[in-house]
């Protein structure tokens, strides 16, 4: 490979075409072309053509279809016509041009780095101060991180708290408060607490079973309010509100990622990623029939996080 | 008038020798090398259509009451995100044409970004001395990936909401800093009202910087080191063949960038595309199914669907089932990228400078492995399908979700296995392509009837 | 390299030789790959219109028995309900629709009598064999109206229990209320837009007389106003029961106006893939976006031997070639 001029790679020679190809009749050559020009000439015409018909079509209020298949003629017409004329009139060689090696050979390196360390001799030098110019660095870089402090509240106790809290009331997405007889057997209605409509966390659901269907775990036996159960809709694989019920086999099912809970067993996992049960809230009726939550929910809803068993 | 504006610039900025050469520049133009042009030009009408809608949108969470003109939602309460994207498709003259096109665009560009790293991956262009080329187009890939997410969560719908909470819970799984980094990313628990804000600047400033710079190191390290060369036809490794930048491969390349913008432009008219009213506005109690992602995310999603529900809980602490089929894989994925050339370089010892690629039957092994690796990010993918699929077949979701685990390991065994064999008898048999191999070839001890040059 | 003409790979194809310089392949011509490529796209375009088409649901059965005219059957006493139920039903729900091993009791069911009305007019019953899912228009009978009343009737003078044939009203004026309920109540399962969704098709307790496992939430694009309503009220099948306490009579018509909207929603966009989302957008982004631009690419570019382009003839390099 030939010796190459210093930095900037400009290669001496430039391309080097092939032996020329024979040269074609004049009469060949004469067709090619006009072979090539005619298509060249209707698709940009197409595309003025096209254009044209986007600026009526926006000033008469614009069509979405008839907007997209314009600009594909106005754009498409172009390319045609660029490709054409790059394939047919225009020389394709082959020019043939030298890589320059890519590496300026051991000598030339070892004079790069030879120049660095010549250069940072006299800062190395000075251990103390490079020492203190290391520490104020890594101190400022460390102050700089600080305002990301400021992108959010810490996340503290909120993820193991909901806004229920003893005796919010129930209400439903229409801030109305629910009774227990207001939902029918095989029923089930999305409510939160009274002040908290849409929020979040506190998403609850609301499900009535048949008679004597409710298996308490121990300890939950007066979660339940006339066969009313209500579970957080949170699912506690990645957060997605568990919205599909299918009564007659008392199923919640998790559209995102096909999490199954059964409800008659206090919404234990049966398949899919879920790993945990959807948290029970503890409901009670207040004096004047309206369901109400005897407290938050005992756990933290939603999906896992490091310290959730703390 | 040429000749003035060359000697006006030479004048002043001492270029008119590396015009020349640049004009002079001789580019391989073989078809399998437009890929990565098609990527680039997807970006172009990003950015164009992007800074349209930037016009308009409104990054906003603030709850308003719509009175626009699309009459199914008048008088519904939505962030002004949503009424901001519902005024662009039904107030603003071209404007659902514009969002249309911007979204096909960001779903084109990632495809092509996967078809060119397939591409430079079998037939290993990421060699000596291309590796840096090859990580800085790592980085453009899952800086893509995450602007194409920002993207469709910026309107605030139902279905990009419902994605958004699910990143949230990612985040939330890591182990130690989980909640911190949920938590800061987000301004606070979920849904937080800045996380709309934050992803408009992210995915309109930000991200859109950060690739400009990298696509602008990326082509500049194709200039310096020039193209590679498929061999054949006479190519060597000390020279590179083909036409001229100027005016042959400029006028190509160009037509390409028309012929990349008709077509995205055809879709965006064509094919309704995230039609955002219909999904509705975001609400944290309501979701839709099926509920997919987009389908560069599929991969992930298909993961967290497939994962069976193991977590990790000891001492107190636990590290929740999303962590391992959505952090733990794709930063495995990631980092496996990344290293593979140096890694490749290790395992064969192969230290050496190469511009002349590979066809994948000269590195079978290579081969094998990145056809069965895709091929399980492929079953991963059709995986966040399963309970569409699941209900086409009539077939219950969870004996669909039951096949895809099984096949998550085998179809990349098996596809692996085959190609190799594959093409191993290809190579051993001299053929050009497949059609023309004997059947012969594939046993071992296979040997041509008429040696082979080469 | 080949020792027989016709003994390649894939069967009879050319040979081709080797080693005596650069093949003469010329590829293929321009006009041939922007061919392929509009057949591809038109193949792709069909695919795409039969999945816009097709949104899951069967087609009706045809009748294995032809309906008798309820005139015709009921003799002197003009019970046509207690014909065509005794006809048709009492084979599986019992001569007096007490119920059997093979179907529920019909009399006290407090689903009655919308959810009669529901399932003979959506054609879900009766069914071909007792063990058969319920699916709209899979009945093996279809009635008329009158008919559907006369069986009604007949049913409530067995004791019936249940939510009367909800009518509903033409609907509020505008149909964001709607919406927002069906967002809020049905999207779970039957889709924003309205295709329906995978439900998580659980096998019945032994010894119930549910039938099979319900696959898939139906669709609703289908359903006229009264079906949405009496589905909403009734519940049927594994769909959960919504009563006035929890969607009163006015969120029921604003319900059943949104899904009227969702047979024919506004699709400016242009073509909607079957409203399934990102699914058929993706597939839709790869196969005609990447596929048209791959041809584009193929038209562009050169293929190995073929250098050089069509514009000269190509004379070929005298370095060694690779096989």
């Amino acid at each position: 490979m030939t010796e190459r001029v210093p930095s900037g790679g400009i290669p001496r020679t430039p391309g080097l075409p092939h032996p020329p190809p024979p040269q074609p009749e004049l009469q060949e050559q004469a067709t090619a072309e006009r072979s090539a020009t005619r298509p060249i000439a209707l698709a940009l015409t197409v595309s003025m053509a096209a254009s044209i018909g986007l600026g009526v079509v926006y000033a008469l209020g614009g069509q979405v279809q008839l907007e997209g298949l314009l600009l594909f003629f106005a754009l498409g017409g172009i390319a045609v016509g660029f490709i054409v004329w790059g394939q047919k009139l225009l020389p394709q060689g082959p020019y043939v041009q030298d890589r320059h090696a890519l590496t300026s050979g051991v000598a030339d390196q070892e004079e790069t780095s030879e120049t660095f360390e010549e250069g940072a001799e006299s800062l190395e030098r000075r251990r103390l101060l490079v020492r203190l110019l290391t520490g104020a660095f890594v101190a400022l870089g460390a102050a700089l991180v600080f305002p990301v402090r400021s992108l959010g509240s810490a996340p503290g106790s909120s993820l193991f708290r909901t806004a229920w809290r003893r005796g919010s009331r129930v209400i439903d997405e229409n801030d109305r408060p629910v009774r227990p007889e207001d939902l029918d057997v095989g029923g089930v209605l999305t409510v939160f607490p009274a002040g908290n409509n849409g929020s979040a966390d506190s998403q609850t659901l609301l499900i009535k079973l048949g008679a004597g269907e409710y298996r308490p775990k121990p300890g939950r036996e007066d979660w339940a309010v006339g066969d009313v159960v209500a579970f957080s809709k949170v699912c506690p694989h990645a957060g997605c509100p568990v919205g599909l019920y299918e009564p007659d086999t008392h199923r919640l099912f998790c559209p995102c990622h096909q999490s199954v809970f059964n409800v008659l067993d206090a919404c234990q996992p049966r398949s899919g990623p879920a790993t945990r049960p959807l948290a029970q809230l503890p409901l009670t009726v207040d004096r004047d029939g309206y369901l109400v939550a005897r407290s938050d929910y005992t756990e933290p809803i939603g999906p896992g996080f490091w310290d959730r068993d703390r | 008038m040429i000749r003035r504006t060359v000697t006006f610039f030479d004048e002043r900025l001492h270029v008119s020798r590396f015009v020349r050469s640049s004009l002079d520049k001789v580019f391989p133009d073989h078809y399998a090398f437009l890929l990565g042009e098609i990527a680039l030009y997807c970006f172009v009408v990003l950015v164009g259509t992007g800074i349209f809608l930037t016009f308009f949108f409104n990054a906003s969470s603030t709850e308003v009451v719509y009175h626009g003109d699309y009459h199914p939602l008048v008088g519904a309460t939505m962030s002004d995100a949503f009424r901001s994207t519902l005024d662009l498709s039904f107030s603003v003259r071209a404007g659902l044409v514009m969002r249309q096109v911007h979204h096909w665009a960001a779903l084109v560009f990632i495809a092509a970004i996967v078809a060119h790293l397939c591409r430079v991956f079998f037939s290993g262009a990421f060699r000596k001395p291309r590796e840096l080329n090859w990580m800085v187009g790592v980085t453009m890939l899952i800086l893509a990936i995450f602007n194409g997410f920002s993207g469709y969560s910026l309107p605030d719908d139902l279905l990009s909401g419902t994605g958004l909470r699910i990143a949230f819970s990612i985040a939330q799984s890591i182990p130690l800093v989980g909640t911190w980094i949920a938590f800061l990313v987000f301004g606070g628990e979920f849904p937080s009202h800045r996380i709309t804000g934050r992803l408009f600047v992210t995915h309109t400033l930000i991200v859109p910087a950060l690739l400009v710079a990298l696509i602008s190191v990326h082509l500049a390290m194709v200039w310096r080191q020039k193209h590679t060369q498929f061999p054949g036809d006479g190519h060597r490794e000390d020279t590179v063949e083909g036409p001229k930048l100027w005016p042959t491969y400029a006028m190509k390349s160009l037509g390409l960038f028309f012929a990349t913008a008709a077509v995205l432009c055809l879709l965006g008219g064509l094919f309704q595309i995230n039609p955002v009213w219909l999904y509705g506005p975001y609400h944290a109690a309501q979701v839709s199914s099926p509920a997919q992602p987009a389908w560069y995310m599929g991969w992930l999603e298909g993961a967290l669907r497939l994962m069976p529900p193991w977590e990790i809980r000891a001492f107190g602490f636990e590290i929740p089932n999303p962590f391992f089929p959505a952090v733990l894989l794709a930063g495995v994925t990631f980092l496996g990228l990344y290293i593979w050339p140096f890694l490749e370089a290790w395992a064969t010892g192969d230290r050496s400078v190469h511009h002349l690629l590979d066809r994948p039957r000269d590195h079978p092994f290579r081969s094998a492995l990145g056809a069965g690796t895709l091929s399980f990010y492929a079953v991963l993918f059709f995986a966040a399908s399963n309970d569409l699929v699941a209900k086409w077949l009539k077939v219950r979701v969870t004996i669909i979700t039951a096949l895809f685990r099984i096949a998550v390991f085998a179809v990349p065994a098996v596809v692996g296995f085959v190609t190799h064999r594959l093409l191993r008898a290809l190579a051993r048999s001299g053929a050009p392509r497949f059609s023309e191999m004997p059947r012969q070839a594939l046993r071992k001890g296979f040997r041509p009837a008429r040696p082979v040059d080469g | 390299m080949t020792t027989a003409p016709g003994a390649g790979f894939w069967g009879a194809w050319p040979t081709v030789e080797v080693g005596h310089g650069p093949q003469k392949h010329v590829g293929a011509p321009p006009e041939r790959v922007l061919a392929r490529a509009v057949a591809a796209v038109a193949i792709g375009a069909v695919f795409l219109a039969v999945a816009a088409c097709t949104n899951g649901e069967p087609g009706p059965y045809h009748a294995s028995v032809p309906p008798v005219p309820a005139a015709q059957a009921a003799g002197p006493s003009g019970d046509a309900g207690r014909v065509l139920y005794l006809r048709d039903c009492a084979w599986c729900h019992g001569a007096s629709a007490e119920g059997t091993p093979r179907a529920p009791d019909r009399r006290s069911d407090t689903k009655c009598p919308a959810d009669v009305v529901f399932v003979l007019r959506t054609r879900r019953m009766p069914l071909r064999r007792p063990e058969d899912p319920m699916r709209r228009g899979a009945a093996t009978t279809v009635y008329s109206a009158g008919d559907r009343r006369s069986i009604v009737a007949y049913l409530a003078t067995l004791d019936q229990k249940g939510p009367p044939v909800p009518e509903p009203a033409a609907g509020p004026p505008g149909l964001a209320k709607g919406a927002e309920l069906y967002l809020a109540n049905c999207a779970a399962c039957h889709s924003a837009t309205g295709i329906g969704g995978t439900l998580s098709a659980a096998e019945h307790d032994p010894g119930s007389v549910l039938g099979p496992p319900e696959t898939f939430a139906p669709p609703v694009t289908s359903s006229s106003r009264v079906e949405v309503a009496e589905a909403i009220r009734v519940g049927p099948g594994t769909m959960p029961v919504f009563g006035p306490q929890t969607l009163p009579a006015d969120d029921v018509d604003a319900i059943a106006a949104y899904v009227q909207y969702l047979r024919n929603p506004s699709d400016p966009g242009g073509l909607a893939s079957g409203h399934i989302g990102p699914v058929s957008e993706g597939a839709v982004g790869w196969l005609i976006g990447l596929g048209l631009l791959l041809g584009v690419s193929r038209w562009i570019g050169t293929r190995t031997g073929e250098e050089g382009g069509d514009a000269h003839a190509h004379e070929p390099a005298d370095a060694e070639v690779d096989a």
